[in-house]
C-alpha cells in the first residue's frame, strides 16, 4: 500500500497568482484506477468473506495509515457516477455522499436508484461482510464509516430562460421540482446554472473566483459561493 | 384575494345610480322610448344572479377572479395522490381547467407552457407522463428494496 508520497501538496500554486489554497493536497487520479478496479473484482484472497471486505476497505485502511482524521479537516472523494468497487471504497470511508444531478428525468431516476445502491447494496452489505467474516475491531479500520448519509443533492448545468417565471427552461423548472418533491430538503436551494464561466475556469485550471476570463462574471462566482457554502454547511452536521 | 360580497354590493350600487338617472331622464321627459329602453337595461341588471355579476366585474376584478379561482384548484390539486391523478385522466368529465390545475398544482407545470398544449388530449398525455415519471421512482426503490445484496 503507498503512503502519502502519492499525495501533492499545494496543487494551486500558480506562478502568477502565488498560493491560491496552501492548506489544499490532493490525490490526482490514474489511468491505472481502471486496472486496479478489474484486478480487485477478479482476484479472491483465501477466505471469500474477508477478501470482499478487504477489498472494499483499502481506502479506509490508507487513510488510517496516513493519520488523515488528524491531518485533514475535510477529505473529499470525485466518484464517477458509478458504484464499482472503487467508488465502494469511497463510501466506505464516507459520513456522506453529494450527488450533482442535471434536472432531467433520466438523471433523477439515476438519483433514486444511486442512494437505493447506496443503502442496500453497498452500506448494508458491508455491514454483512463485517459481521459475517468475523472482523475483529482491532482490525477494523477507524475510517471506516458503516452508515453513509445523503449530504445533499445539487441540482446542475440547469438552463436559463429569461422570458419564464422561474428563469429557467420548462422541462428544468418541471424537473426540478419533482426532485424537490421527492427529496425535499436534501436538495440544494442554490441552483448550479449552465453558466459557460465555470468550464473557462476549470479549463484554465483555475477556481472560478480567481479566473480572469469575462464569462467568469459576479453572478457566477456569488452562484458558486453559494452551492460551497450551503455545501460545507451541509456537510458540517453530518 | 378578492371579497366577491364587495363587487356585487358595488354592481348593486351602479344600478341603483342608473335607475336615479332613469328617473332624471323621466322628469326631463325625454322620448318615451328611450325611457324604456333603459328601463329595459336596468330592470336586465337587475335580474341577474350574483355569478353573473361577478363576470361582468371590471376586466382586472374578472382577471383577478379567474386568478385566484385557477390558484385554488392547483392548491387543492398539490395534494392528490397518483392514483387520484389517473383517475382524474380516465374520467371524460373532467374539464381542461381542472386538467390544467394538476399540471400545475400536483406537477408544478409552468402554467405558461400549458399553451403550447392545443388540445385536452395533448394535455392528458403530459399528465400521463409526470405519473408514470414519478411512479418509475416508486419501482426503482421497490425493486432495490428487494433484491438484497
Amino acid at each position: 500500500m503507498p503512503g502519502t508520497e502519492i499525495i501533492v501538496p499545494d496543487p494551486m500554486r500558480r506562478p502568477q497568482s502565488g498560493n491560491l489554497y496552501p492548506n489544499l493536497a490532493l490525490v490526482p487520479a490514474q489511468f491505472e484506477l481502471d486496472d486496479t478496479e478489474i484486478d480487485l473484482a477478479s482476484t479472491f484472497f483465501s477466505n471469500p468473506t474477508l477478501s470482499d471486505w478487504d477489498k472494499r476497505t483499502l481506502l479506509a485502511t490508507w487513510l488510517d495509515s496516513i493519520d488523515a482524521q488528524l491531518n485533514y479537516d475535510y477529505v473529499i472523494f470525485d466518484c464517477p457516477p458509478a458504484t464499482k468497487i472503487v467508488s465502494q471504497n469511497a463510501l466506505a470511508c464516507s459520513d456522506g455522499y453529494i450527488i450533482p444531478v442535471i434536472p432531467d428525468e433520466l438523471s433523477s431516476r439515476g438519483v433514486t436508484h444511486f442512494t437505493s445502491l447506496v443503502r442496500t447494496k453497498i452500506d448494508e452489505k458491508l455491514e454483512y461482510l463485517h459481521q459475517s467474516a468475523r472482523v475483529p475491531k482491532s482490525a477494523t479500520p477507524d475510517s471506516y464509516i458503516p452508515a453513509t448519509k445523503l449530504a445533499a443533492i445539487v441540482p446542475s448545468l440547469v438552463k436559463s430562460a429569461g422570458n419564464a417565471a422561474s428563469g429557467m427552461t420548462n422541462i428544468h423548472t418541471e424537473q426540478l421540482a419533482a426532485l424537490r418533491r421527492q427529496w425535499g430538503a436534501s436538495v440544494l436551494t442554490t441552483v448550479g446554472k449552465h453558466y459557460i464561466g465555470v468550464p473557462e475556469a476549470m479549463n484554465a485550471g483555475m477556481p472560478v473566483w480567481n479566473y480572469w476570463g469575462s464569462n467568469a462574471k459576479r453572478k457566477v462566482k456569488n452562484m458558486m459561493t453559494n452551492i460551497c457554502s450551503e455545501l460545507k454547511g451541509r456537510i458540517d452536521a453530518l | 384575494m378578492i371579497d366577491d360580497k364587495k363587487i356585487i354590493a358595488e354592481f348593486r350600487t351602479a344600478v341603483r345610480l342608473l335607475d336615479m338617472q332613469r328617473r332624471a331622464v323621466v322628469e326631463a321627459r325625454a322620448e318615451q322610448g328611450v325611457v324604456d329602453a333603459l328601463g329595459a337595461i336596468i330592470q336586465h341588471l337587475h335580474s341577474l344572479s350574483e355569478a353573473q355579476v361577478l363576470r361582468l366585474g371590471s376586466g382586472k376584478h374578472q382577471r383577478e377572479f379567474a386568478k385566484s379561482r385557477k390558484l385554488d384548484a392547483a392548491n387543492k390539486a398539490s395534494t392528490m395522490t397518483l392514483s387520484d391523478v389517473e383517475q382524474a385522466l380516465n374520467d371524460e368529465s373532467v374539464t381542461r381547467l381542472q386538467l390544467e390545475a394538476i399540471a400545475v398544482g400536483r406537477f408544478q407545470v409552468p402554467s405558461g407552457s400549458l399553451r403550447s398544449l392545443r388540445n385536452i388530449e395533448l394535455l392528458r398525455d403530459k399528465i400521463a407522463i409526470l405519473t408514470q415519471n414519478e411512479r418509475a421512482h416508486e419501482t426503482i426503490n421497490s425493486v432495490a428494496k428487494e433484491s438484497k445484496y
